[in-house]
């Protein structure tokens, strides 16, 4: 029997700032958001900014698909064509409304479990979306403290409440570390419950 | 006003400015996670 993979794990707020460098090594831009499909809970892609400190917004965006590799220190890329306009990945009103950062986290039972303070992704293949940090409610039992909540393969969000399952509650993790552990419980949790109503 | 009542008033409206700047700069630099229901070219690698 093979040793399951730990999940790396990073916090989407490590990837803002992160250079955007193409394999000739010319510095192309910096990460300002991440871009997630609500559906599926996969990146996207990432909107752009100019490097330096009083720097604006581009206009242009990088998508998942022009992703070559996601390194600790920068993002890299093939060329700089690989970049579409921002307002194709994501239309700037709707970016605006769209940021979970300070969202409300529900349970489908109607538990108010905290604030959005950050989102978790897992690299592997693809990143994705796998739980939110908040800034946990008394309903955790852990209030004003920072907590994670894992989230299933598949979310129906939309408007400025984020829903889970109730059952996340019993997989929430103090530390990033044994996050990985608590998604994957969590999910199978949820596929044993789903072939038992089968 | 002496002369140097106005540098220091100088001064100091400078330092606000300066410091309202880098809040605003700081809180623009901050990002956001973005969640689209369909984001316009999610191809998958």
């Amino acid at each position: 029997m093979s040793t399951p993979t730990p999940m790396l794990l990073l916090r989407a707020s490590e990837l803002t700032g992160r250079p955007v460098v193409t394999l000739g090594g010319e510095l192309v831009a910096e990460i300002k958001d991440v871009v997630f499909d609500r559906t599926g809970g996969r990146i996207a892609g990432f909107t752009l900014r100019n490097p330096g400190l009083f720097s604006r917004s581009r206009k242009d965006s990088l998508p998942w698909s022009g992703v070559h590799g996601v390194g600790r220190d920068a993002v890299m890329v093939a060329d700089e064509a690989v970049l579409i306009p921002a307002k194709e990945l994501a239309p700037r009103k709707q970016a605006h409304k769209a940021n979970v950062l300070e969202d409300r986290v529900l349970t489908d039972k109607g538990r108010d479990l905290g604030r959005v303070v950050d989102v978790v992704l897992h690299s592997g293949r693809s990143l994705d979306v796998v739980g939110y940090e908040v800034q946990a409610s008394e309903a955790l039992g852990t209030a004003g403290r920072r907590v994670f909540i894992p989230l299933p393969n598949t979310m129906a969000v939309s408007g400025e409440n984020l829903i889970v399952p109730a059952a996340a509650t019993e997989f929430v993790s103090e530390d990033l570390a044994g996050f990985g552990a608590a998604v994957e419980a969590f999910r199978s949790r949820l596929r044993e419950g789903t072939d038992d109503a089968l | 006003m002496a002369w140097w009542g106005w540098v220091i008033l100088a001064l100091v409206i400078v330092l606000v400015l300066m410091t309202l700047a880098a809040v605003l700069q700081r809180r623009r630099r901050r990002g956001g996670v973005i969640g689209l229901s369909d984001p316009g070219r999610s191809d998958s690698k």
